[in-house]
């Protein structure tokens, strides 16, 4: 049997990978922090061993993030405008599920090896056009990993790379809101056979977030802190709709229905759910009060959309393009009960319409 | 021997002040004709009420509250508008050892900007309350439009039901129970 290759390495070069380890989720979050709010002073160079570690480190972590988030399980998406079934690697060709890191990835890394996040030393621009699905899924990891910590999670927010991160956008829309990051995101690229596997994976994902997200507004009792939510959730909701319309991909608003069904459940729900905590009266004007009550529903409010997509696939001939696609929404429809749940979604919606019928 | 003097400054403050609150939302009619003839019916029935055509849209004002109605899109707007006027005045006075010069002039300036935000905090308490009165206006109307309004909408989608109807065939029978709302067409097709 050959001998295990003991690779050796420089400190920093430990730190990094260290550093890398923690961000994937492979190493306790105590150890990962107490890392990052260190300095460790960068090298001229790194050795090849050690970027080929590093590789090695975030390529297996993410590939293990996305199986375990959703991609072990045996699902049915759209594949070229039909639909196919099975685990995410069984459903695409290798090829397209490879993973590839640029540069920026490996900076990133180095750079919260080297400095304290917090300190004035910034990371280089993260060039749009390079930055690969995959360096933002390395992102996206990295944002989670030091969520709970408010300093770096403020400075790690306003990277470019992360704050123009579609990803991190649409799981932490409010998030990026409170900083004042609200610039459109590009979902439209996240539709391309390199990035829409990642997609498919982080339905749970999600549909998890998002459940979450509702159920802390119950909580809010801030009316301009709901307001800059509400307003972050339905600009970027509405892209990322306005993204599967154009690019054939409804299928992968999957995690809003199954996020429905877990929220709607009870018939007896109504706004007050979501809007109990706003403290006082709120703004003097009610013109104002109403308008945040309604950015405060903007998952829900998306429900109008899911429902002209149902109707316009039942109207679809066979000799349509997206017929295939339509009958795959239709599917989706009745297996998660979305003929109960979007309706219930639009009466809460409607709920708070001041002129309602008066019989409702 | 100084002496001290009494300096006196007035001012005065005349405001216009304007308040007004609104909600904008939009009537669920139901699309049973072509959009125009459904759009016809909503203007005939809302012109029965006392609404008055302006500029393609509906109006009707009553008890300081405008309710505007898009007979096409089928947008509401609802609106309460206050005005007021207020003329505050306000003194103050401190005292100098000197009538005239520099030390005058600064107690004078200093009294002046005093009565001027005091007299802008008036002000602006008089237009947090005409705002208190408008939104509460708004709201005492509310119930009041959203009732007439359901019951505008109700005749319409009646009246467009009878219209279909006799588009499809010979109304055999038809009751209409305008209490309840209910109405039953029989239609021999």
């Amino acid at each position: 049997m050959a001998e295990a290759t003991i690779v050796q390495v420089s400190h920093f070069e430990a730190v990094l990978l260290r550093v890398a380890r923690f961000m994937v989720g492979q190493a306790p979050a105590e150890e990962g922090l107490s890392l990052i709010r260190d300095v460790c002073p960068r090298p001229a160079c790194l050795s090849a061993a050690a970027m080929a570690l590093v590789r090695e480190t975030i390529s297996h972590g993410c590939v293990r993030w996305l199986v375990h988030a959703g991609g072990w399980r045996n699902e049915r998406f759209l594949y070229e405008g039909t639909g196919r079934t099975g685990r995410l690697w069984e459903r695409h060709p290798p090829e397209s599920l490879a993973l590839n890191f640029s540069r920026h990835s490996l900076e990133m890394l180095l750079w919260l090896t080297a400095h304290r996040p917090t300190d004035a030393f910034r990371l280089e621009t993260v060039d749009a056009a390079t930055v690969t699905p995959a360096d933002r899924l390395l992102f996206l990891l990295i944002y989670q990993a030091v969520r709970d910590e408010r300093d770096i999670a403020q400075v790690i927010r306003g990277l470019t790379g992360v704050a123009d991160n579609a990803l991190c956008r649409l799981l932490y829309a409010g998030e990026f809101a409170a900083d004042g990051i609200t610039a459109p995101v590009d979902f439209a690229r996240w539709l391309q056979p390199d990035a829409a596997p990642i997609l498919e994976a982080m339905q749970p994902v999600f549909e998890s977030r998002w459940i979450e997200i509702e159920q802390a507004k119950g909580q809010q009792p801030d009316w301009m802190a709901m307001r800059r939510q509400g307003e972050a959730e339905q600009a970027t909701l509405s892209a990322f709709l306005d993204a599967l319309e154009q690019g054939g991909r409804r299928d992968l608003a999957r995690f809003m229905l199954t996020a429905y069904g877990r929220l709607l459940r009870s018939p007896d729900i109504s706004a007050q759910w979501w809007l109990s905590e706003l403290q006082g009266s709120g703004p003097a004007r009610l013109a104002e009060r109403l308008e945040i009550q309604r950015l405060a529903l903007a998952f829900l409010r998306q429900a109008e959309r899911l429902q002209a997509w149902e109707r316009q696939a039942r109207e679809a001939g066979f000799f349509d393009d997206d017929y295939a696609a339509g009958k795959f929404w239709l599917g989706e429809w009745e297996r998660w009960d979305a003929g109960t749940m979007v309706p219930r979604a639009l009466a809460i919606v409607r709920s708070l319409e001041p002129l309602r019928p008066a019989d409702e | 021997m100084s002496r001290a003097y009494r300096i006196t400054v007035k001012e005065g403050l005349t405001r216009d002040l304007q308040a007004c609150d609104e909600i904008c939302t939009n009537l669920e009619v139901l699309q049973i004709l072509p959009p125009e003839q459904m759009a016809d019916l909503l203007k005939e029935e809302l012109e029965k009420r006392g609404f008055e055509e302006k500029d393609g849209s509906l109006t009707r004002t009553a008890n300081g509250v405008t309710v505007r109605v898009d007979p096409a899109s089928g947008e509401v707007s609802v609106k309460a508008e206050l005005e007021d006027k207020v003329d505050l005045k306000a003194e103050r006075d401190d005292w100098s050892y000197d009538d005239v010069g520099p030390g005058e002039d600064a107690i004078r300036r200093r009294l002046q900007e005093q009565i001027r935000q005091d007299l802008e905090r008036r002000a602006g308490a008089q237009q947090s309350q005409l705002q208190n009165e408008a939104t509460e206006k708004l709201e005492a109307q509310l119930n009041e439009v959203r009732k007439e309004l359901s019951q505008a909408v109700n005749r319409v989608t009646a009246e467009a039901l009878k219209k279909k109807a006799a588009s499809l065939g010979q109304i055999k029978e038809m009751t209409e129970d305008v209490e309840s709302g209910s109405l039953t067409i029989t239609v021999e097709v």
